[in-house]
């Protein structure tokens, strides 16, 4: 249940596969084997298997914070299909994620390009442009909160300085610079850490095809258009996955500097959650919509695994 | 709505028959120490370690204050009361009695606060806003009134008699479109339009003294009213100040960060504030000659005041209920008000504002006139319907500043709005 | 030929170091904010550089109503709790993974894999629920126990994969010695996957020192706030107005130590992020 953060989501038909075990097949190094994970199992199950399963039993009830829970049925994703912040707020997260994915991917891409040769001014460059990743979304949301103040902040010392005055003041309130705001920080955090994956995609594919194709007469634009981006392409998924579901998770960011306005048209679908959960206590109707959540981005990724998958495979 | 007089003439005759049968007392220890929460941060609530400190002084008894952020104090209350985790004593904001008065959180002090001598002067909106069927569930405690403050100087400056406040919205415009005239750096009014609790308590009054209301019924039976007529015209009219440009930018996206829009900096001609912040002006940091008032009704009706505040209560899950209300009682008893005006906090008790702050400064006055008449709303989805960031209410402030046409807005903000009091 | 290579070198120079300004830039002006003064950083128009240095900002986080230091502390506690719990846990795990065969061990990796994909922020609501329950609400424990599931899924992966590479002969040549299954962890294993170990290890510190939904749900008090979470009180402070030098300072301590673990450890960190997400 990573997502948040670098999760690793397993190249299907490598990852799941065993590493080279070479090992004896004794009744106890099999019971000693299961003795060693045992504990990860047991806590898995308390923290992670007992809240999937309270979920959904959730989602079914009325469950104030206060009070005892009531069951309602379907009652609660009823009033979800129904509820138009929540309506919005998933058409809003879906689309800043589809907005914000291109962005960032053909960013890093171009970024990993410039940096992929072996040279200390790579290494160099390489070390600076993830500097923003380790930086919480909390933390840099702040920076960019005084950042972009209309009074105080520092974009309008350097617009100033090269002689711009635009008034900033209705920045976060405004549905437009709101988003660009919001989808600059996330380009300016995330855009290393993209950039890392594509790099070790890029430096998997041997110089040798580069060498043939330079032979061929292909410029280096075709090698990145017929040798670079194909054969990229199992990278490409994995960003795209883990872009667009942290796109459509997104909630620290908007939360904090927009916080939904304006008319809660940035309300992302985690905040909302939020709110009815943790503000309003409707927390029966806060897990029918994490529900829904989780149902949703299990399709959106099956799909894009679809969509991506490799034709030989 | 109730008159607020009227409460303990309902509720003795309702509940003479009950008196007995509460009476569980006698029979409780002497703690040695309670526990007490209260919202907000401690640097802001310096009288209440001053109180607990006198307190102990003259009882043995010690109160350890915990302070929890704002944001939080519902949920960690709450929490904490259903898991019986919860303190002795809680200071709730009254926005909060509602929701915890109908959850059973709280702990009916319905015959003790009639056995106070002073239990006629607490404030009565207040005393209504925590009574639920029938019971009172908490004791004004402190108090934080809304009220219009000017700046004498620019109205001098803006050929205005700094000695009247405006006397109806007409005036009321014309006064901050004149100051606002005077320069860029000078501006005729601020909110701060992206706090909802902060809107509630600039514009409530607005709506109040002109009739109208954002809500109707009582206890359950408690419904949103956003669509009220004289709620259209006050947002219109703020609608029209903003598009004057009779208010800053900043105002737009103030979360609250800026309450008061600098008020003390003599750059702001009128602005809706609370009684906390007249402490703030009456320093010596601040150089400027101001007035305060009650805000008038659209054809000059009579101000009525947001009060707003703490009350003190006794959880359900208390383990000193008696020795909790004996705290109560000599927390808003004499000595432990002349401490909170020490530190220019105002106490709920509408005798002593007048007779330990008036003598002050005169403008107290304004505020002790205020509290009589005022209201507090009521309502258990309070901060889901009119204060949290993702509030109706906040989605219809934002019309005032967008220019979207208000009726429209306030029809989408009145359906969202019935949808929670509906859940 | 010479030339054009070194001209597309001058541009290259060019680009990146023009990438590298704009991705520094706000934590460079951020950073010298933080040692202007209140009144510096209140003028119109702002300033980058600081006409003044002070430390008032720094100075001034322990005695504002919110107590910065405090916080960092708290988020401290958390950080060092996570990774000292997931890094037992993981190791464990890694351990059985990687070097014993049992019934289901295939099913069992499965299903500690298959834990990564469900968003973090839909469990919330539930996991609230779960710790109410235990009576761990407001409390770095509880929060401690959340984030060491959070990073569970990875940190076992990257152990495990830095174990399934140390040679079967030295394991072989330990058991044939007499040294216990066990004994081998911490003897053999361990000594040889202290990369893995430190790529888990900022993973984990990473992730708790930084997040921020799950910390402003589960903590309620003030004194229990970690550092993202104290910044949002900083941002509202009551009445009066926001005082940036404390929210800027607040943010400076926030980052700093993340940006200089990375620095100093950057290798690991960066094998440890490819190994967990490409393998």
């Amino acid at each position: 249940m990573a997502l948040g953060a670098p999760a690793v989501i397993p190249k299907p038909h490598t990852s799941m596969r065993h590493p080279r075990k070479a090992r004896s097949l004794s009744r106890q190094d099999s019971v000693f084997g299961l003795l060693m994970v045992a504990p990860v199992l047991v806590y898995t199950g308390i923290f992670f298997g007992i809240p999937t399963l309270l979920m959904v039993w959730m989602s079914l009830h009325d469950w104030p914070l206060l009070g005892d829970p009531t069951f309602v049925g379907m009652g609660n994703f009823s009033t979800a299909f129904a509820d138009p912040v929540f309506r919005h707020a998933v058409v809003f997260s879906l689309g800043y994620a589809l907005v914000q994915t291109p962005l960032v991917v053909a960013l890093a891409l171009l970024m990993a390009s410039l940096v992929r040769r072996q040279s200390k001014g790579s290494a160099l460059f390489r070390i600076i442009y993830l500097m923003p990743y380790v930086m919480g979304f909390g933390s840099s949301a702040f920076l960019w909160y005084w950042m972009v103040d209309d009074r105080t902040g520092a974009v309008k010392a350097v617009l100033l300085a090269v002689g711009i005055n635009v008034n900033q003041s209705a920045w976060l309130s405004e549905f437009i610079p709101g988003v660009i705001v919001v989808i600059t920080l996330t380009i300016w955090k995330t855009v290393g850490f993209f950039m890392l994956l594509m790099m070790s995609g890029m430096q998997s594919i041997s110089d040798e095809v580069y060498e043939a194709a330079t032979l061929d007469g292909a410029n280096k634009v075709k090698q990145f258009f017929f040798i670079t981006l194909p054969l990229l392409r199992p990278t490409l998924v994995m960003v795209f996955i883990f872009a667009i579901t942290w796109g459509v998770l997104v909630f620290d960011q908007f939360y904090i500097l927009t916080s939904g306005r304006p008319d809660n048209r940035t309300v992302s679908v985690v905040h909302w959650i939020f709110t009815n959960s943790f503000v309003r206590f409707d927390l029966g109707y806060g897990a029918a919509l994490s529900v829904l959540v989780v149902l949703g981005l299990a399709a959106i990724t099956y799909v894009q695994l679809k969509m991506l998958r490799n034709p030989e495979d | 709505m109730r008159t607020p007089r009227n409460i303990f003439a309902s509720i003795s005759a309702a509940g003479l028959l009950l008196l007995t049968a509460c009476g569980d007392g006698g029979d409780e220890e002497t703690p040695e120490s309670m526990t007490l929460w209260a919202r907000g941060v401690a640097e802001d609530q310096a009288f209440l370690e001053a109180l607990i400190e006198a307190y102990e002084d003259e009882t043995g008894i010690a109160i350890e204050a915990t302070f929890i952020p704002q944001e939080q104090f519902v949920q960690n209350f709450g929490t904490a009361a259903a898991t019986g985790d919860g303190p002795d004593i809680a200071l709730v904001d009254v926005a909060y009695m509602p929701y915890f008065a109908s959850t059973g959180t709280l702990d009916p002090l319905t015959e003790q606060i009639q056995g106070l001598d002073y239990s006629e002067e607490l404030a009565p909106s207040m005393l209504e806003a925590g009574t639920w069927d029938d019971e009172v569930y908490g004791v004004p405690f402190y108090l934080d009134v809304s009220m219009l403050y000017w700046n004498k100087d620019l109205f001098e400056e803006a050929g205005l008699d700094p000695e009247a406040p405006p006397a109806d919205w007409n005036e009321f415009a014309d006064a901050a479109n004149a100051i606002s005239d005077l320069s860029d750096d000078v501006n005729g009014f601020y909110v701060s339009g992206a706090c909802g609790g902060c809107m509630t308590f600039h514009i409530f009054p607005f709506i109040w003294a002109s009739g109208g209301d954002v809500m109707e019924g009582e206890d359950e039976a408690t419904r949103p009213t956003l669509d009220d007529p004289v709620v259209t015209e006050t947002y219109e009219f703020l609608q029209e100040l903003w598009d004057d440009g009779v208010m800053p930018n900043g105002a737009q996206t103030d979360s609250g960060t800026n309450y008061g829009g600098g008020f003390g900096a003599g750059d702001l001609g009128m602005t809706m504030l609370g009684s906390w912040n007249i402490s703030q002006l009456l320093t010596d940091e601040v150089d400027i000659d101001f007035g305060v008032a009650g805000m008038p009704g659209r054809n000059g009706e009579d101000p009525v005041s947001f009060i707003g505040g703490d009350s003190i209560t006794v959880p359900a899950d208390s383990d000193y209920p008696e020795a909790a209300f004996d705290f109560i009682e000599w927390i808003t008893g004499e000595d432990a008000v002349e401490i909170m005006v020490d530190y220019n906090v105002m106490p709920s008790r509408m005798d002593l504002i007048e007779e330990l702050m008036v003598p002050i400064d005169e403008r107290y006055q304004a505020f002790a006139d205020a509290v009589a008449t005022g209201q507090t709303p009521q309502n258990v989805d309070q901060n889901a319907i009119y204060m949290d960031a993702t509030s109706p209410m906040m989605t219809l402030n934002e019309a005032i500043f967008t220019g979207a046409d208000i009726e429209a807005a306030q029809e989408s903000a009145q359906t969202s709005a019935e949808g929670i009091a509906g859940e | 030929m010479m030339k054009r290579l070194s001209l597309s070198n001058v541009s290259w120079w060019v680009v990146c170091s023009a990438l590298a300004i704009i991705i520094l830039f706000p934590i460079i002006v951020v950073l010298l904010a933080s040692f202007k003064t209140i009144g510096e950083l209140n003028t119109y128009p702002p300033t980058i550089w600081p006409n003044e240095v002070t430390l008032r900002n720094y100075v001034d986080l322990d005695s504002t109503s919110a107590n910065v230091w405090r916080s960092a502390w708290n988020s401290t506690v958390v950080t060092l709790g996570t990774v000292a719990l997931s890094l037992v846990l993981a190791t464990l795990a890694g351990y059985g993974f990687a070097r014993f065969k049992f019934r289901g061990d295939g099913i069992a990796f499965l299903v500690v894999l298959a834990t990564m994909m469900m968003p973090f922020q839909a469990l919330l609501t539930p996991l609230f629920v779960v710790l109410q329950s235990m009576g761990l609400i407001d409390s770095l424990v509880g929060l401690v126990l959340i984030y060491t599931m959070y990073v569970l899924p990875f940190t076992i992966f990257v152990m495990r994969n830095s174990m399934s590479v140390v040679p079967q002969a030295l394991i072989d040549a330990a058991t044939v010695d007499g040294v216990s299954r066990l004994r081998i962890l911490g003897t053999v294993m361990l000594p040889l996957c202290w990369p893995g170990v430190v790529s888990a290890t900022l993973f984990a510190a990473f992730m708790a020192w930084n997040e921020f939904l799950g910390a402003l749900i589960l903590l309620s008090s003030q004194e229990n706030f970690t550092l993202p979470v104290i910044l949002t009180t900083l941002q509202t402070g009551r009445y009066g107005q926001i005082d940036w030098g404390i929210l800027n300072a607040g943010v400076v301590v926030t980052m700093v130590p993340c940006l200089l673990l990375y620095l100093a450890l950057q290798r690991y960190y960066v094998s440890g992020l490819l190994s967990g997400s490409i393998r």
